[in-house]
């Protein structure tokens, strides 16, 4: 294995589920991960910084989930970057409908924080990068 | 008998004792007549004897009538006899006219005879010259015939008989006594004068003169009798005129009598009775008919057409009778339909009756107005114009097509077969709305009419699509925070270095119901999805008998928490097609049912089967069972039998339709059966043929 999941970009617009989220993925996980609020912030983030995956919420007001995956998409030094969603919309059609835009996965909420580093890794070493 | 011939013909009616009710009825009584006459101040008619004429009313019109001319004839004969008696005594005083006639010539004769010969005897003695015996000479060879003449006709009558006999001998002793000798004499020069003086001394006077008063008195009795028959011929005469005048009155006086009788008590009851037959031809069968009571053939044709009338009366009152029904029957018909009429018009739904063509027969106001057209406008239009079937208007290609090959000929049998109410979408005028259709099939006259009521469910679909939308919300806004908790809790369990055991107590509460609130907002999620359609479904090879062992493998747990038994006896693989997720939900439902409802030391048992190209998983426990009343409602939302369920055994009251919702979709179905200590149930699932090729492929959606 060249690389383990390190580094871990979550964008979520609620600041309750980015403080669990921050804990399970730092404080379980032992990642390295930072957060934004919004697709916005996401992109400024990703400025000066390039993670091994990034988890979207899929509803955000203003840019969304999918919206923001696009916006990422349109930098090529982000190309190899895997992204899922973390989404409460976890018909098959939707989970459809994000893997056609790009998405490795689906992580559907509400989630386990206990068990969702195993998740995030599990994920990204399906679609991880070589 | 004249007299008793003229005696009215109907007078029988009024006065006979042979009268009948119908007379009675049909005309007054004589004191009725009398009475009104009275009152109208008209002379009073007063029935004449009659006796005879009601006689005659018993005898038949042929013999009536052959009575009449009878009488006629006999009548005729007697003066025709009367009449030749008196021609036949007009005939003899003739005849003994003529014979008297007869009589007095040849007396005359005689008496010429006579004369001749006295003349010329005289003028020869006289002169002398035998010229003038010439005459004398004829007459006495003459005279013997014109006695016998006389004799002859004579012969019948003894007192002129007795006188010709005298004349014979007066004339035989003028000849012998005087003529004779005296001719001797004149004829014997001697004697001439001698006869001569004879002559002159008037020879022979005294015969001469008997002859002639002998001639003279058979002359005048033949006078008197000649008299006496014309007199009796002059009286045959003037009786025969008289007679024969008084014979014609009579009979032209019985001609009338019996006129007048035949037409009183024929011919005016013939025309009375065939001018009833016409009105009653005419269909008027008020008219009176008379003469019924007459006991001869006009009575019986009275009595016939009386029956006719009444008859035609009673066919009258029956049409009468049946027209009113008719009215009456009509103006029900009319009233009901009217009643029928303003109750679907006053419906809301649309109610359309259509034949076994789709042509639309009738319809509603409600209906007329969803189609958006005046309901005459709607009769005879196809019905399919304006419905279509949401699988003809539907997403499945395949099935539309074949649908839509169908729409000619199988329309309706494909659309209306089945009377429980679907969905169509109306594709009216002005606008297209979802309706609920019901179908109705009834036959009219062997054939079958199709009742459709279309029901407008625009409103309702609305607040059921709101109602999704609403649970959906509020399923997700609900999910964010239960994230935020549940994620708290689970993370800050993860630390119980940093917790209190009481702490770590509460915590545990507070995940258990943490769980169970996401488990029933992900239920209200399932619910809405299988309600608006949108529960899509995988479709992947499995083995429903992997997927069941696994459930018990993590039920496990729960079972020992509960203290109860719980085993899989497995039959081996059991081949389906599915989403493996949502089978997952069905068994953990069924099973974890079966252990919250065990008793502590029950008894779980999950067996699979494979029977018919099916497979069978069935889930028994010997808890207390379903109650018969929860029975039909256990696959219903919201149900459960004890609303302290809920409480106690950590139930929604939805796990079980959406199992059911689930099953269904996969095309199978669920079953059960329950007896206290004995409850069992099954699901039933096609199977997958392990070994085809058109096993469906991994990853498609089950439609």
């Amino acid at each position: 294995m060249a690389e383990s999941l390190n580094r871990i970009l979550y964008v979520d617009d609620e600041p309750d589920i980015r403080a669990i989220v921050e804990l399970s993925l730092r404080h379980v996980g032992g990642f390295d991960v930072q957060m934004a609020e919004s697709g916005a912030r996401a992109l400024e983030i990703l400025d000066g910084w390039t993670p091994q995956l990034i988890l979207l919420d899929a509803m955000m007001p203003g840019m969304d989930g999918p919206a923001t995956l696009a916006a990422i998409r349109q930098r090529p030094s982000l190309a190899g970057v895997p992204i899922a969603f973390m989404t409460a919309k976890v018909q098959p059609s939707e989970v459809q409908r994000f893997k056609e835009i790009g998405a490795v996965g689906v992580i559907a909420k509400p989630f386990d924080p206990m068990s969702l580093p195993n998740t995030v890794r599990e994920l990204w070493g399906g679609a991880g990068p070589t | 008998m004249i007299l008793d011939l003229n005696a009215p013909a109907d007078s029988a009616a009024h006065g006979g004792t042979e009268r009948t009710s119908t007379q009675e009825s049909a005309r007054p009584s004589p004191d009725a007549t009398i009475a009104d006459a009275h009152a109208a101040g008209a002379d009073i008619p007063i029935p004449p004897d009659d006796t005879p004429a009601r006689a005659l009313q018993g005898l038949s019109i042929p013999r009536r009538l052959f009575l009449a001319f009878t009488l006629l004839f006999v009548l005729a004969a007697a003066v025709c006899l009367w009449g030749m008696r008196r021609i036949d005594v007009i005939v003899s005083t003739t005849r003994d006219s003529q014979q008297a006639l007869a009589v007095i010539q040849a007396v005359e004769a005689v008496r010429t005879a006579m004369l001749d010969q006295e003349t010329g005897l005289r003028g020869y003695i006289v002169a002398g010259d035998p010229t003038f015996l010439e005459p004398t000479r004829q007459a006495m060879q003459s005279q013997e015939s014109r006695l016998a003449r006389l004799e002859a006709l004579t012969q019948g009558d003894t007192d002129q008989r007795r006188r010709v006999d005298t004349l014979r001998a007066e004339v035989r002793d003028w000849q012998d006594g005087y003529a004779n000798p005296t001719l001797t004499m004149a004829t014997d020069p001697t004697t001439r004068a001698l006869a001569r003086d004879q002559a002159r001394a008037l020879g022979g006077k005294r015969s001469m003169d008997a002859v002639r008063g002998t001639l003279d008195a058979i002359a005048t009795a033949e006078r008197e009798m000649l008299d006496e028959h014309l007199v009796k011929q002059q009286n045959a005469q003037s009786e025969g005129v008289r007679g024969i005048l008084v014979g014609g009155l009579m009979i032209v006086a019985t001609a009338l009598g019996i006129w007048v009788l035949l037409s009183r008590s024929l011919v005016l009851p013939i025309l009375a009775l065939t001018a009833a037959l016409r009105a009653i031809a005419r269909g008027d069968a008020s008219v009176t008919v008379t003469g019924a009571g007459r006991s001869d053939e006009l009575g019986t044709m009275a009595r016939a057409l009386q029956s006719l009338k009444e008859q035609q009366q009673a066919r009258e009152r029956q049409r009468a009778d049946r027209q009113a029904l008719e009215r009456r029957m009509l103006a029900t018909v009319q009233e009901s339909r009217e009643r029928l009429d303003s109750i679907l018009n006053s419906l809301a739904d649309g109610v359309l009756t259509i034949n076994e063509a789709g042509v639309i027969l009738s319809a509603n106001r409600a209906g007329a107005s969803m189609l958006g057209r005046d309901v005459r406008q709607l009769l005879g239009l196809p019905v399919d114009e304006f419905l279509t079937l949401p699988s003809l208007a539907g997403a499945n290609a395949a099935a539309s097509a074949v649908l839509e090959e169908a729409a000619g000929t199988l329309w309706l049998p494909l659309a209306l077969e089945g009377n429980s109410p679907r969905e169509v979408e109306v594709r009216g005028e002005e606008r297209r709305f979802p309706a609920e259709l019901t179908v109705t099939t009834t036959q009219l006259d062997d054939r079958p009419l199709y009742t459709l009521v279309l029901r407008d469910i625009t409103h309702r679909k609305e607040v059921e699509r709101m109602k999704d939308a609403f649970i959906s919300t509020v399923s997700h806004e609900l999910r964010t925070p239960l994230t935020s908790i549940h994620g708290s809790i689970r993370l800050a369990l993860g630390m119980p270095d940093a917790l209190s055991i009481q702490a770590q107590n509460l915590l545990r509460i507070s995940d258990r119901n943490s769980e169970r609130l996401i488990a029933i907002v992900n239920d209200l999620l399932d619910i809405e999805r299988i309600e608006s359609g949108t529960l899509d479904l995988k479709a992947d090879k499995l083995d429903l008998g992997e997927l069941a062992a696994e459930t018990v493998a993590t039920l496990r747990p729960m079972a020992e928490e509960h203290s109860v038994t719980l085993r899989y006896i497995s039959a081996g693989s059991l081949p389906v097609v599915g989403d493996p997720r949502r089978l997952r939900q069905v068994l953990a439902n069924l099973v974890s049912n079966a252990i919250k409802y065990s008793n502590a030391g029950g008894a779980v048992t999950v067996q699979g089967d494979r029977e018919d190209g099916r497979v069978r998983l069935s889930v028994h426990d010997n808890g207390p069972g379903v109650p018969d009343w929860f029975k039909p409602r256990l696959f219903q939302k919201f149900a459960q039998a004890d609303s302290s369920d809920s409480r106690q055994k950590g139930g929604n009251g939805l796990g079980l339709s959406i199992v059911k919702a689930i099953v269904e979709r996969h095309g199978g179905h669920m079953t059960l059966t329950s007896h206290p200590g004995d409850t069992e149930f099954v699901l039933t699932l096609p199977s997958r043929r392990i070994d085809a090729r058109s096993d469906a492929p991994a990853g498609a959606d089950i439609p």
